[in-house]
């Protein structure tokens, strides 16, 4: 501690000498740059519903190690009101793009685990898994554990939230955004959302 | 739930790495560099406790707490309405020192020396800190309503600290014939859990309905004029529980003056109101801890620097929670949960000889007015100015005509925001 300090005074000396440089670059940074929130601060704000570091429970979804620009876009999508929510649109609303940005790559640099499901049903996952071969896997590769920019990670996500969201895509209730998943999704029928969402949440 | 999972081992991994390796050398406490002491376990002491170890493992965190178990208040009109038990509520601190290395003590702090940074505790033990963060919560003014004291509410259960409380409550309403009267006092603001009294309300309403004691009446007889999410809760009694639940405002003769435990009577300024169930919840203030080290100001409840939540009054000691003043937060769980993140991160960085950091809060509370219908009221904090405001333009709360599929969405994620915060807090 002692040492930082004397290095800190022995800096502060030497640009002693540059001081009306130093006062004019420090009232620019005061005026041009706005002081922010850290990531971590504002992430850890968001664990009282998306559980810690968003590593969540049943069936808030798992937002830890999602792909950052996929992030950013929903969240933006959320607070725009392109994507209907209950609440997230209220929420999304308090944060900046700068913001925004920040929590998207908070909850990307996090490790993603697919948490252990109870009462998966194996003829539903039979099902989905034929549903998923035949639908969906051009997207959702590898059983739904790729992702990029525009594809989230389906594999090990909670079933419950997975039924939530596929049935926000089929009852068309509300405008959902990614026209491609609304036409996907209008193909199929009730059982079968069950079935996805039980094949999706059984891999890992 | 107590094995050390891959989750829990990153987490305290990833955090050890980005506390810093600065290998500086200890300065009093053996291999720590500085200790805090958190009073209290609840939803903003137990939060702290385990975000300072997040932020830094090299600060010692002794958390003490005379229960064993921390049994939650939120969700307990759910026990009320029959729809769950106090177990499902509760919660031990064993996983914050199998995975976190939080020492806990089930002691009662009496006494706090802020000079010689000391806490006196019931079993006569003194704890030396640096830092000390003050969660006690609140305690009620037992002297506010006239014949409602400690014993009195063994008759006319308050119930707005879960436990027994909570189970007596629910007895007399099991016991109450049909066509019973139910009066809830509601206290003036501030109190712990705005939208609490509305949603008990509700949820009574329910109980009693699924009982088939339809002709019941639920009366709040309230200190305020207006309340939390107002508007959603009127519409949610009509659609649900039509003709059960009337309001009265202060305005209207609603404040409660005095009780008497054994006729069941409430009296107002103009009228006397006979009860067959009464729930009294009483006007609060900070827990008693605050007002016995000198930490609250003549309102009752504790003025800090909203930033760091350092006591304005003695240094070194923070106060967070319910018994704090923290701007336009109210007093609840999710609020209490998000100071102490901002509270650890501030003394993480004043230990280390820091600026604390840009802080920012969030808060939302959730209620349930019947099992498929949730509501919600949410905000953003920033810190301006030296208080805690909302961010423009953001919170508020659930649309006041949202479709069935809405509110069932919102008592999915009322559930499941209990489930995410107590995993937070004691997982």
């Amino acid at each position: 501690m002692l040492e930082r300090i004397s290095r800190v005074k022995n800096l502060t000396v030497h640009l002693g000498m540059l001081y009306p440089l130093v006062l004019v670059l420090g009232l620019l940074q005061v005026s041009a740059v706005h002081a922010q929130p850290s990531h971590r601060m504002l992430g850890d704000a968001c664990a009282g519903c998306h559980g810690t570091r968003g590593h969540s429970s049943n069936p808030m979804p798992i937002i830890a190690g999602l792909p950052e620009v996929y992030l950013k876009q929903t969240l933006r999508d959320y607070k725009s009101g392109k994507r209907p929510s209950t609440i997230m649109g209220r929420v999304t609303r308090g944060y900046d793009d700068d913001q925004i940005d920040a929590l998207a790559a908070f909850f990307a640099s996090q490790v993603w685990i697919s948490p252990k499901q109870e009462e998966l049903d194996s003829k539903m996952i039979k099902r989905g898994k034929r549903i998923h071969r035949d639908g969906c896997s051009t997207c959702h590769k590898d059983n739904g554990r790729y992702q990029d920019d525009l594809v989230p990670r389906l594999a090990g996500q909670w079933r419950d939230y997975l039924e939530i969201v596929l049935e926000e895509y089929w009852l068309r209730e509300r405008t959902m955004p990614h026209l491609f998943m609304v036409i996907a999704v209008s193909e199929l029928e009730e059982d079968d959302l069950k079935a996805l969402a039980n094949f999706y949440a059984s891999q890992r | 739930m107590h094995t050390l999972n891959r989750r829990k081992f990153l987490t305290l991994l990833g955090s050890t790495a980005a506390g810093g390796l600065l290998g500086l050398p200890a300065i009093s406490h053996g291999a720590y560099r500085a200790r805090v002491i958190v009073v209290g376990g609840g939803y903003g002491g137990a939060t702290a406790a385990k975000y300072l170890r997040l932020a830094d493992p090299r600060i010692e965190v002794i958390l003490i707490e005379k229960e064993k178990k921390f049994i939650s208040c939120a969700l307990s009109n759910e026990v009320i309405a029959g729809e769950r038990d106090l177990a499902s509520l509760s919660f031990g601190y064993e996983p914050l020192t199998a995975f976190y290395g939080i020492n806990v003590i089930h002691d009662e702090v009496t006494g706090i020396d802020a000079n010689k940074r000391l806490v006196q505790t019931r079993s006569g033990q003194q704890h030396g800190y640096d830092r000390l963060i003050v969660a006690p919560g609140v305690s009620f003014r037992w002297d506010a309503i006239e014949g409602y004291d400690e014993a009195a509410a063994q008759l006319l259960p308050h119930a707005w600290k879960a436990g027994e409380q909570t189970l007596l409550l629910q007895q007399q309403l099991k016991d109450m014939p049909d066509g019973g009267k139910v009066y809830i006092t509601a206290p003036p603001n501030p109190f712990k859990c705005p939208p609490g009294p509305y949603e008990r309300a509700a949820l009574i309403a329910h109980y009693l309905t699924l009982q088939g004691k339809t002709r019941s009446k639920i009366i709040i007889l309230d200190s305020k004029d207006r309340f939390d999410k107002q508007a959603l809760f009127e519409q949610g009694w009509e659609q649900h529980y039509p003709g059960m639940i009337s309001w009265v405002p202060a305005a209207e003769d609603g404040k409660v003056l005095r009780v008497d435990a054994q006729k069941r009577t409430l009296n107002t300024e103009f009228e006397v109101h006979k009860a067959d169930v009464i729930n009294v919840i009483p006007p609060q203030k900070a827990g008693y801890i605050a007002e016995q080290a000198g930490l609250t100001d003549g309102s009752g409840w504790c003025p800090v620097n909203q930033q760091t939540f350092e006591s304005e009054r003695r240094e070194n000691v923070h106060v967070i929670g319910d018994a704090c003043v923290a701007g336009s937060m109210p007093k609840a769980g999710y609020a209490a949960n998000s100071q102490a993140k901002v509270c650890a991160a501030a003394i993480s960085a004043l230990i280390d000889g820091a600026k604390p950091p840009v802080p920012s809060y969030v808060n939302t509370c959730y209620s349930i007015i019947a099992p498929n219908h949730g509501i919600s009221v949410t905000s953003v904090y920033t810190f301006k100015d030296g208080e805690i405001i909302d961010v423009e333009g953001a919170g508020g709360v659930s649309p006041l005509n949202a479709s069935a599929w809405e509110r069932r969405m919102e008592a999915t994620y009322a559930r499941s925001w209990f489930d995410n915060i107590t995993a937070d807090i004691f997982g």
